[in-house]
Parts: C-alpha cells; sequence; structure tokens
C-alpha cells in the first residue's frame, strides 16, 4: 500500500486536471492506496461553494467530492495562505477540508511515497 | 530529499511558484522544457539562489540559452536520471 498523496494547484472547470485528478484519487483509494489530497494555490477554487458547473455546460465533478468518506480518503488538506488569497479563509467551503500551513504541507509531500500533481 | 521538476514558464503556469513555495530546504530543483526560462528574471533567480538546480542542457541550448544561463549547472539526460535515483522521489509540478 503505497501513500499517495495527489495535488490540486489549477482552478476547476477551466481545464480538466481537476477531475482527472479526483478520479485518480478515487479509483486509487479503491484500490486500497493511502490516499491524501491536498488543494494548494488556484487549486483551491475546488472548495468555492454553491458552484452549478452544469450552467457552464461543464461537468459537475465537484459534487464527486461528497464521495471521499465513502472511500476513506481521510487527510484533505488546504493551504491556508492559498485560501486567504482568494477570500475563502473564513468562508464555508464545499467539503470538510483541514486549513493548514505551507509548512504542514511540505511535511506532507515529504512523507508522501508518491506524490502527483493536477 | 525531493526533486522538484517543473517543465512550464512561470509566467504560463503556477507550477515554479507552488513548488518554490512548499519545497523543503534541502530539496532540488530541475527546471525544463520552457521552465528554464524563469532565470532569465530577476525574482525567479533570487527565489532560486541558495537551492541546489539543475537545467536541462538541451532545453537551456535550444532556447539560446547556453552563455546567459553559463553560471547555472547543465546536466543532460542521463545526469537526470541518476539525480532522480538519488532523490527520495521526483515531483513534477
Amino acid at each position: 500500500m503505497k501513500k499517495l498523496t495527489i495535488v490540486f494547484r489549477r482552478a476547476p472547470h477551466g481545464t480538466p486536471h481537476g477531475r482527472e485528478a479526483l478520479d485518480l484519487a478515487l479509483l486509487s483509494a479503491s484500490f486500497e492506496q493511502d490516499v491524501s489530497l491536498l488543494f494548494v494555490d488556484e487549486g483551491v477554487l475546488h472548495l468555492m461553494p454553491e458552484q452549478q458547473p452544469e450552467t457552464a455546460g461543464a461537468k459537475d465533478y465537484i459534487a464527486t467530492f461528497g464521495a471521499l468518506e465513502l472511500y476513506d480518503i481521510e487527510t484533505v488538506l488546504a493551504c491556508q495562505s492559498s485560501l486567504a488569497r482568494f477570500g475563502l479563509a473564513n468562508s464555508e467551503l464545499t467539503i470538510s477540508v483541514e486549513r493548514v500551513t505551507s509548512n504542514n504541507i511540505t511535511e506532507q509531500l515529504q512523507a508522501a511515497d508518491e506524490v502527483l500533481v493536477f | 530529499m525531493i526533486l522538484h521538476h517543473i517543465q512550464t514558464s512561470p509566467n504560463q503556469d503556477n507550477a515554479l511558484s507552488c513548488a518554490v513555495h512548499y519545497a523543503g530546504e534541502t530539496d532540488s530543483f530541475l527546471l525544463s522544457g520552457n521552465g528554464v526560462y524563469a532565470l532569465l528574471e530577476d525574482k525567479w533567480q533570487l527565489a532560486l539562489q541558495d537551492r541546489r538546480l539543475f537545467l536541462l542542457k538541451s532545453d537551456v541550448q535550444a532556447r539560446g540559452l547556453t552563455k546567459r544561463l553559463v553560471e547555472y549547472a547543465c546536466i543532460d539526460h542521463n545526469e537526470f536520471v541518476q539525480q532522480a535515483l538519488i532523490h527520495k522521489k521526483v515531483i513534477t509540478w
């Protein structure tokens, strides 16, 4: 079993990266890998509440984040400074995340067996 | 010790800024492709100043930057593989 950390660094919807990252996370988890998610930079925009991607013709994979617990993905971290940068520091987010410092993220990257960035 | 691999220019993508922001003290950086353009800018020269830094030689030569980036360590693909093996893992941002 590998400790796999998946990093979201791009904003949702504009590119397929976010959806691919989530697909990989759920797939890896269903293969018993120890999966952690990390939202940094514009990746935190995945956590913006009240998104309606279908109104712009985009597939709504944001709702699928609700399935993380079902897949035993418990470590879900978001960078505090990135959240603050985009005005999300004190607002409610789409899923429960652990708001962490850059140092915590550095430790997470060091501890993982593999890190894949989307 | 992680090798952070950046393939895009910082003006095109936030890969380099993310890598620099979350890298550990002893981590190394490899710039390839348009990533090598970052070193033409003071901002990124400073940000990468005290880091172990490698550039992919072929990408530097392809972009006519051999002289301008002469003080940086350029490596070929074999050395890239060696570096990847020395480090605990590679993160391609």
